[in-house]
């Protein structure tokens, strides 16, 4: 147990931030153990858990306890998505999107893929 | 003979492209090591010179597209649980297909979609909207308030045409 505590706050000062989805694949231990730790970790004030949506899924970010929380940031624009995703070419991202459920009408990135090669 | 080769080189391109996306570029560097055998995260770290953690998270990657599978053991002495890894090669048709069959069926319901509605755009490019949401907003953009502009998707439309054409010659070449 104290082991992975120390994991984690390493990995923590190391990253800066990570997801809690991300963090107990990495850490090779089973998601709700990492929960509990990390609520533990939270209580005893070393960290912060920030609730973000990633790929339509809740999950939460974890932040050393010193950091100051922003607000969260307003929804950018599809320019400005479309913008960050213009390296993305090829294959619509759907190609090796690990999404189980997932509604392509309502896909963001499906959305940008298509209007960027409606401009291309 | 020219042909073929051809095609295993696209495939090979096809598949890449799939690993590079799922698990990253220690993921393609993991999967083109040719690892037959089982091997552990640790084995992968030191031989690649990489952290054990992003070794893990590549596998976990590979795994969840089904291209990698793991048995866990526990060592009774020290309490580890240690994860034997074997890279499924023999899969690589089936999951190139699998990826290749969702992302046509993805693009065909958003075809549809595309060519039933009318949209508008954000004169800023805010967000895009169809006609009756367009409407509710009084065709103003509840972002920044500008006009919100009608969207001809004629483009749109054909680029997902074309793209499932090409969806297609994929499949049938890995088929």
């Amino acid at each position: 147990m104290i082991d992975t505590r120390e994991e984690i706050l390493k990995l923590l000062e190391k990253k800066g931030e990570i997801l809690q989805k991300d963090l107990w694949k990495e850490l090779n231990i089973d998601s709700s153990k990492c929960s509990r730790i990390l609520r533990k970790l939270e209580k005893e004030g070393l960290i912060k858990r920030i609730e973000v949506v990633v790929d339509g899924v809740k999950t939460f970010k974890i932040v050393p306890a010193h950091v100051e929380v922003e607000e969260e940031e307003e929804e950018p624009s599809l320019i400005e998505l479309m913008k960050k995703v213009e390296a993305i070419t090829g294959l619509p991202p759907c190609f090796g999107c690990l999404l189980v459920e997932c509604d392509p009408k309502e896909c963001l990135k499906l959305e940008i893929w298509c209007l960027r090669r409606s401009m291309e | 003979m020219k042909v073929k080769e051809e095609a295993i080189s696209e495939v090979d391109e096809l598949l890449a492209e799939l690993i590079e996306r799922v698990a990253g570029e220690i993921g393609l560097v993991i999967y083109s090591m040719g690892l037959e055998d089982e091997f552990t995260d640790e084995q992968i770290s030191s031989e690649l010179g990489v952290e054990i953690n992003e070794v893990r998270k590549a596998l976990f990657a590979l795994y969840e597209v089904g291209l990698a599978s793991y048995r866990r053991v526990k060592d009774d002495d020290t309490g580890w649980i240690e994860y034997f890894w074997k890279l499924n090669y023999e899969k690589e048709k089936e999951v190139l297909l699998r990826e290749l069959m969702k992302t046509k069926r993805n693009l065909e319901e958003k075809l549809k979609e595309e060519d039933q509605n009318v949209y508008y755009l954000c004169k800023n490019g805010c967000i895009k909207v169809n006609y009756e949401e367009a409407m509710e907003y009084n065709f103003m953009c509840p972002k920044c308030g500008s006009m919100l502009e009608y969207l001809d998707n004629t483009k749109a439309v054909e680029a997902i045409k074309k793209e499932l054409e090409h969806l297609e010659k994929l499949i049938r070449l890995i088929s």
